[in-house]
C-alpha cells in the first residue's frame, strides 16, 4: 500500500464520526441562528471527500508547503455555511460562535476577510470564517481532526464566492489578470447591495409597527406547531399591544427568542393544552402562547397589565386554569 | 362514571344500597369539558398534595387506584368498588348527605392518572317563559336536583397518579374549615391516604420563605417594614387558612410580587390555599428582631415594633425612627 492508498484508508475510517459531527454542528447552528432570530438563513454543511482530501493533500505537496500530518493538518475536514440576509446578522453570528465557550474549546480561530480586504482600494472577498473544535464530539476524533471551519457571509457575498470560486480559485488554467480584476471590481457592488439592504432594514425597523409585526409573526409561526384553525388577527394585535404598550424593536427581538425558547422546552405541555379540544376565549389566538410565557414567567405582572388594560379577567384567568397557575381575583 | 351513593343510617335496617352504573358511557365534549375546567380550578385553588398512607387501615382505595393505573382494573371496576367502599365507610351521621360520586380517567402531565368527585345536591331556580291566556310570563321552577353549579364550592375532589410504584395526589375538600376534619375522614378514612406536608410545616416554609425574600431583595426599608407588617397581620389573624397568592398580591408592590412568589415556590410553599398552623411558630409570634446595616438591633413585640418604629428619609439618608423613651441601658 503506497501513502497515498495508505491516507485514503485513514482518512475514510473516520469518515463516520465526521459525519456524525457535521450533523451535530448543522444542528447547532441552526438552533442558534432561530435563537438569534435570524430570518431566512441558509445553512449547508459537508464533510470532505476522500477524494477531495487527497486532491488538497497532492496540492499543498505540489505546492511546496506540504503538511506534516495531513489527517490532523489538512483544514475543514468539515465545513459548514451560513448564508443570512442582513450584515448585522453576519456580526451578530460571529460573536455567538466566538463567545461559545461551551460549545467549542480553545481559542476559537476567526479569519475575518472583511478586515483583511477593506482599505481605501483594496477589493476582494468577504466574508467571515472560523476554525472551531467543538466539545462534544464523537471518540476517535481528537482536537486537532475535529476541527471544522463555519462561513458566516451575507447572501451577496455568497454569489460572489460562488463564481469567484470556480472562475479563479479552482480554474483549469490561471485567468489573466484581466479576468480577475473584473471579477474582484463585483465586490464593490457587494458592498454597495449589503449597504443598501442594512439601510433599508434600519428604517423598517425604526417603523413603529415594525416591533409588534415581529412578534405577532413569530407567534403566528409558533402556533401553527399547535393549531391551525382560524384566528382573528386584529384580535392578536390589541391584545399584544394592551400587554405591551411601548414595545421597541431589540425587545420585540429578544422576546420572539423567548418565545421560540419557551415553545421548545415546554412542546409537550402546549401540545396537551392546545389538543385538549376546548378552544375557548384565546386559546385558539396565536397571543395565547404569549400568555402562556408571561403566566409562567411573571403572572403578576401580567394581571395587572391585563387588568390595567380593561380586558376580561375571566378570559386570562382561564388561561391560567389552563396553564396550572392562580392568580389572585381583582378586587 | 358516576354512581348514586345514598345516606347510610345507623338505624336504617332497610336495604338502601347504592346505585351503581353499570356500563361506560360517551359524554359530549362539553361535559368533559365543564368536568375538566371544575376540576383543574379546584384542585389548583384548594389541592393539597397527599400519598398513599401504608400505616392506614387496610383502606382498599391506593391498592384500587394503582390497579386501575396499572392496567389491572378496569374504569368499571374501579368505580362501582370505590363507590362501595364510600357507603360502607359512612358512620350514619346525620351530617353525611346523599351523593353522587365521579370517576373519571384523566391525563395529568402525559401520565394516566384517576379523578374522583363526591358531589352533593343543590336547589337552585330555573326560568322559563309561558304563554297564559296570550301573555307571555315568567315561570320560576325549583330545580333540587343540581350539582356541580358555576357557584359550587362544596365538593371534595381528588385527582391520583402513579410515580413509579408509589401513589400520590391531589385532594380538595372545600366542605370542611380544617385539614384536621380532611385527614380525619376524607384523606385518611375514605382514600387512604396522608397529607405529603402537614399544614405546621407548610405554614413554617410560608413564615420563613417571605422574611428571606424581604431581607435578600428589599433595599427600601419603609418597604420591608410594611412587608414584615403584612406577614405578621396574616399571622395572627383569626383566619384559618393563607391563601399564598391572595397574600403576595394584596401585600407586595407589583414589581416584588413576582420575586417573592417565586420565592414561596423555590420554598416549597404549594399556590394553592392552605390551612394555617401556627404550631411551629410560637416562638417567632412572641418577638419581631429588626437589624440595621450597622449591626444595630431592635427586639419587640411585633404589634409594639409595627406601632413605634418607621423608616424615613433623613438628611438623605435612610432613617429608622423609634417613637419610644428609653428607660435603662
Amino acid at each position: 500500500m503506497n501513502w497515498i492508498e495508505r491516507l485514503r484508508s485513514e482518512y475514510e475510517e473516520i469518515q463516520e464520526p465526521l459525519e456524525g459531527l457535521r450533523s451535530d454542528l448543522e444542528a447547532w447552528l441552526h438552533k442558534t441562528v432561530k435563537q438569534l432570530g435570524i430570518a431566512d438563513a441558509r445553512i449547508e454543511s459537508r464533510v470532505k471527500t476522500t477524494d477531495s482530501f487527497v486532491r488538497k493533500v497532492l496540492r499543498k505537496q505540489a505546492s511546496g508547503d506540504a503538511y506534516d500530518h495531513p489527517i490532523t493538518d489538512a483544514p475543514d475536514k468539515i465545513g459548514i455555511r451560513a448564508d443570512l440576509v442582513f450584515l448585522d446578522d453576519v456580526l451578530k453570528l460571529k460573536e455567538k460562535i466566538t463567545n461559545a465557550e461551551s460549545v467549542f474549546e480553545g481559542a476559537v480561530n476567526v479569519d475575518d476577510k472583511t478586515e483583511s480586504v477593506l482599505g481605501i482600494d483594496r477589493f476582494g472577498y468577504q466574508g467571515i470564517h472560523i476554525d472551531v473544535i467543538p466539545k462534544e464530539r464523537p471518540s476517535g476524533l481528537s482536537g486537532e481532526l475535529a476541527k471544522c471551519e463555519i462561513q458566516v457571509r451575507t447572501n451577496a457575498q455568497a454569489a460572489w464566492a460562488r463564481a469567484a470560486h470556480d472562475l479563479i480559485y479552482k480554474a483549469p488554467v490561471d485567468p489573466p489578470r484581466s479576468i480577475q480584476r473584473r471579477i474582484n471590481r463585483l465586490t464593490v457592488l457587494l458592498e454597495l447591495f449589503d449597504d443598501s439592504v442594512k439601510h433599508a432594514q434600519e428604517e423598517m425597523t425604526d417603523s413603529d409597527r415594525y416591533p409588534l409585526a415581529i412578534v405577532m409573526n413569530t407567534l403566528e409561526e409558533l402556533r401553527m406547531s399547535y393549531i391551525t384553525v382560524q384566528y382573528d388577527r386584529e384580535l392578536t394585535r390589541v391584545v399584544i399591544s394592551a400587554i405591551f404598550e411601548d414595545i421597541d424593536a431589540a425587545y420585540a427581538r429578544q422576546l420572539t427568542t423567548e418565545l421560540v425558547e419557551f415553545c421548545e422546552q415546554n412542546d409537550e405541555k402546549l401540545q396537551r393544552i392546545f389538543c385538549a379540544g376546548d378552544h375557548g376565549y384565546l386559546l385558539a389566538q396565536p397571543e395565547s402562547i404569549l400568555v402562556f410565557k408571561l403566566l409562567d414567567s411573571c403572572r403578576f405582572w401580567l394581571r395587572s397589565r391585563w387588568v390595567d388594560a380593561g380586558m376580561s379577567y375571566e378570559i386570562l384567568d382561564a388561561l391560567a386554569v389552563s396553564w396550572g397557575v392562580r392568580l389572585a381575583p381583582p378586587h | 362514571m358516576a354512581h348514586q351513593v345514598p345516606r347510610k343510617r345507623r338505624s336504617d335496617t332497610s336495604t338502601n344500597e347504592p346505585t351503581y352504573s353499570e356500563a361506560i358511557p360517551e359524554l359530549p365534549d362539553e361535559t368533559l369539558g365543564f368536568f375538566t375546567k371544575r376540576l383543574q380550578r379546584t384542585l389548583q385553588q384548594r389541592g393539597h398534595p397527599v400519598e398513599e398512607d401504608e400505616q392506614a387501615e387496610s383502606p382498599p382505595l391506593p391498592r384500587l387506584f394503582a390497579n386501575f393505573l396499572n392496567d389491572e382494573l378496569d374504569l368499571l371496576q374501579v368505580s362501582q368498588r370505590a363507590a362501595d367502599h364510600l357507603y360502607r365507610s359512612q358512620s350514619g351521621s346525620p351530617h353525611e348527605e346523599e351523593c353522587l360520586f365521579v370517576t373519571c380517567e384523566v391525563s395529568m402531565m402525559g401520565k394516566k392518572g384517576v379523578a374522583v368527585m363526591k358531589l352533593e345536591r343543590e336547589e337552585g331556580v330555573q326560568i322559563e317563559t309561558q304563554d297564559i291566556d296570550g301573555k307571555e310570563t315568567l315561570m320560576v321552577k325549583v330545580l333540587d336536583d343540581l350539582m356541580l353549579t358555576d357557584n359550587t364550592r362544596l365538593f371534595k375532589a381528588g385527582v391520583f397518579w402513579l410515580d413509579r410504584t408509589t401513589l400520590y395526589g391531589s385532594v380538595s375538600d372545600t366542605q370542611q374549615n380544617t385539614q384536621t376534619d380532611i385527614a380525619q375522614y376524607f384523606i385518611s378514612g375514605f382514600l387512604g391516604c396522608r397529607f405529603q406536608k402537614l399544614p405546621n410545616v407548610v405554614t413554617k416554609d410560608f413564615f420563613d420563605a417571605v422574611p428571606n425574600f424581604i431581607n435578600s431583595e428589599v433595599t427600601d426599608s419603609e418597604k420591608k417594614l410594611n412587608y414584615y407588617w403584612a406577614l405578621q397581620t396574616e399571622v395572627n389573624s383569626n383566619k384559618n387558612n393563607i391563601d399564598p397568592v391572595q397574600f403576595v398580591a394584596d401585600n407586595f408592590d407589583l414589581d416584588h410580587q413576582d420575586n417573592v412568589a417565586a420565592y414561596l415556590s423555590d420554598a416549597g410553599v404549594p399556590d394553592a390555599v392552605f390551612n394555617k398552623d401556627t404550631s411551629k411558630l410560637s416562638d417567632r409570634n412572641n418577638k419581631s428582631r429588626l437589624k440595621t446595616s450597622n449591626g444595630l438591633t431592635i427586639v419587640g413585640k411585633p404589634d409594639e415594633i409595627h406601632g413605634r418604629v418607621t423608616s424615613e428619609e433623613y438628611d438623605g439618608e435612610s432613617a429608622i425612627i423609634i417613637r419610644d423613651t428609653l428607660v435603662s441601658i
